[in-house]
């Protein structure tokens, strides 16, 4: 059969079609090169990019990531580019607002630390969190009243809350699919059900073996998420390591969104585990998040997992009934680099030793992240010498569909 | 999963498998347990032999301390390390590459990695602790001596099984009487790991079995024996000098006589 098989000849191939590998097809989409993207499941975004919190990190959050790391940096640069993204691309964005719920003094202590790191972000040019001017609200502290007004079924046992009115949240499926059919529309191609079986690198060139097809390509973007080790290490250009971290959410029915309108959450104590209320697009609700190191092929969604999402939304508000109104819930996996610190870090870099390879790994905010990362690949392949002509006739608006 | 010995060698092995893929210098890779005892150490060939006891205090400092050494330096002591190192006379490591083994949310164990660079120690540590995450078998191709040490310790522990006996700790060293490979089989008090060790050093800087070094020496207790350092004169039964590839192999978990017996018909089984 394998003389049967299709060859591609391509400029650049990139591994995975989740909200990584969508977003840098369409930032490379602008410029004058052939773009093959490789997905081995039937459509985009159906793997990490669907089983998350759907949070865009807007603002006080994540001021909260680690100054110098990627993670904070492409984080805080996305911030102003959501806006403008979702009107191009014309996918839903909506701006929910977090809070952040003060129990004790010591939240308090904390919350002020964060609202003076926000404060000098936006005022000093050399704060390596610099958030670009005009893109970002102050955040404010509310008291019990104010903080009622803002969620009326919220607990009574909170003081009052530090509110961060940027916060937002988009559907990543759609927002991934958005990218897609417009670098689709710009001349990227799109392989589906094509799983990689093997790479072998001849001189500077990569041949991707899969069922189907035989793909030829110059450059390789290894954005296959969750996979990205496994697929690094087929051409020996794993240079990072992370653990998978499984995260259980459950989600509500619009019954329940529509009384709740603001993300909502508590910091954990003691406990690895997130604790978050947050409604979702389509007026629904997310809560968790259990998270615990695991093995990837554990999907099991248990029942521990799902009692912690019920509680932590049962104590946000208790009057509701949180029981009744489950519509599903689910486990996804984030590649968490230093699990042993939490200073989480995202792999956007080109392998020492294998020219022309690029590793991506995002983990969590990496949704948020993901307009910024195509520039930063951009960015990468200019200083490695690759010279990119922009093309005359992009359009970033444009939409073509690409589900096979 | 829990650790335990099998865990501890994919560690070790998926450290080995991330240092050659990167071409990163061979050095000396440990597992502890929470207690921050050994469970098991690999030192590739050309390793340097001060790496050996550098990894050890590295995963020994992650196990006690519960953390990365990493944490311990910027964050906890911030350069005061000294302080604490009063009490453990530089026994604790603020070198990176000692990382906590973490499951289930808690530490159960250490990953230590000496012999590349700061940074390139830290990247190993990492990937022996993402590695215990991983699934999939795989091959990895180290030199001869680590090579023949494994198959010994394989053999070692095969027959161990096979015979019913106390489970044992197993050292074996290099020429220079320096480990190559420590194990400590699952259920083997920690104790016999230091005596496998110095029976081990005994037999390679004697060349003979460490029994027999009192029929040359006269005496029990005229040889050097230092806490930390590689010299450990031990002239109990158990220590068989081997002197081709590998120095010694140091056997301790039963009696002399039994540890002594293992060591022996394992080397007949495999021919040495």
């Amino acid at each position: 059969m394998a003389n049967l098989q299709e060859i591609i000849n391509t400029d650049i191939a990139i591994i995975g079609g989740g909200i990584a590998g969508t977003s840098i097809a369409r930032e490379l989409s602008k410029y004058d090169i052939s773009i093959t993207v490789i997905e081995q499941k039937h459509g985009v975004g159906l793997e990490g990019t669907s089983t998350n919190h759907s949070l865009v990190c807007q603002g006080g959050d994540s001021l909260t990531f680690r100054p110098g790391t990627l993670h904070a940096e492409l984080n805080i640069k996305s911030i102003p580019l959501w806006p403008k993204l979702s009107e191009e691309l014309n996918f839903k964005f909506r701006r929910i607002g977090g809070l952040w719920l003060i129990r004790d003094n010591s939240d308090y202590k904390k919350f002020q630390k964060m609202v003076s790191r926000a404060f000098k972000s936006t005022l000093d040019p050399k704060s390596p969190l610099l958030i670009p001017e005009g893109s970002f609200s102050p955040l404010k502290f509310v008291d019990k009243k104010e903080l009622k007004n803002l969620e009326p079924e919220i607990s009574d046992n909170f003081l009052g809350a530090l509110y961060d009115p940027n916060l937002a949240t988009v559907d990543p499926p759609e927002v991934a699919k958005a990218y897609a059919e417009n670098a689709k529309a710009n001349g990227v191609d799109f392989l589906f059900n094509t799983k990689i079986k093997n790479i072998k690198r001849e001189e500077n060139k990569f041949e991707l073996h899969t069922d189907n097809a035989l793909i030829k390509s110059n450059i390789v973007i290894n954005a296959s998420g969750i996979e990205a080790d496994r697929v690094a290490e087929i051409v020996k250009a794993r240079d990072f390591s992370y653990v998978p971290l499984k995260g259980t959410l459950v989600e509500f029915d619009e019954e329940l969104g529509k009384l709740i309108n603001h993300e909502t959450t508590i910091l954990p104590r003691g406990s690895p585990h997130l604790q978050v209320v947050s409604p979702t697009v389509d007026n629904k609700l997310k809560a968790g998040i259990h998270l615990v190191m695991s093995f990837r092929s554990d999907k099991e969604v248990k029942d521990y997992a799902v009692n912690h999402a019920i509680n932590v939304a049962k104590t946000l508000y208790p009057a509701l009934r949180f029981e009744n109104h489950i519509t599903k819930s689910f486990v996804g996996f984030m590649a968490m680099t230093n699990p042993d610190t939490g200073w989480h870090d995202f792999v956007i870099a080109n392998h020492d030793f294998v020219p022309n390879w690029i590793n991506i790994v995002l983990g969590p905010a990496g949704v948020s992240a993901s307009p910024m990362l195509g520039k930063k690949v951009v960015e990468i392949l200019t200083k490695s010498g690759l010279i990119l002509k922009e093309k005359s006739n992009y359009n970033p608006s444009i939409r073509k569909k690409v589900e096979s | 999963m829990s650790l335990n010995l099998d865990l501890a060698r994919k560690i070790i092995k998926a450290m080995i498998r991330f240092s050659i893929d990167n071409y990163m210098l061979p050095g000396t890779y440990a597992v502890t347990d929470s207690g921050g005892h050994v469970i098991a150490v690999e030192r590739r060939d050309s390793g340097l032999p001060a790496t050996i006891d550098l990894a050890i205090d590295k995963a020994w400092t992650a196990s006690v301390m519960k953390l990365s050494a990493k944490v311990l330096d910027q964050v906890i002591t911030r350069g005061e390390v000294w302080r604490l190192n009063v009490k453990y006379n530089g026994r604790m490591t603020l070198i990176p590459g000692a990382v906590p083994l973490i499951i289930q949310g808690e530490v159960v164990g250490g990953i230590g990695h000496s012999g590349e660079s700061v940074e390139g120690d830290e990247k190993i540590a990492q990937a022996g602790l993402s590695g215990a995450y991983r699934e999939e078998e795989f091959e990895v191709k180290v030199e001869k001596g680590l090579e023949l040490a494994k198959t010994i310790a394989d053999n070692t522990i095969n027959y161990v099984n096979k015979n019913k006996i106390r489970p044992v700790a197993i050292t074996i060293t290099d020429i220079n009487g320096w480990p190559l490979l420590i194990y400590r089989m699952d259920g083997t008090p920690y104790g016999f790991v230091g005596i496998s060790r110095s029976r081990a050093w005994t037999s390679s800087a004697f060349k003979v079995d460490s029994h027999k070094v009192v029929d040359l020496v006269g005496s029990m207790l005229e040889s050097p024996n230092g806490e930390g350092s590689n010299e450990r004169f031990n002239t109990t039964q158990g220590g068989v000098y081997v002197g081709d590839v590998i120095g010694a192999i140091g056997i301790a978990g039963n009696t002399p006589e039994e540890d002594y017996k293992i060591a022996n018909s394992v080397l007949k089984l495999i021919n040495f």
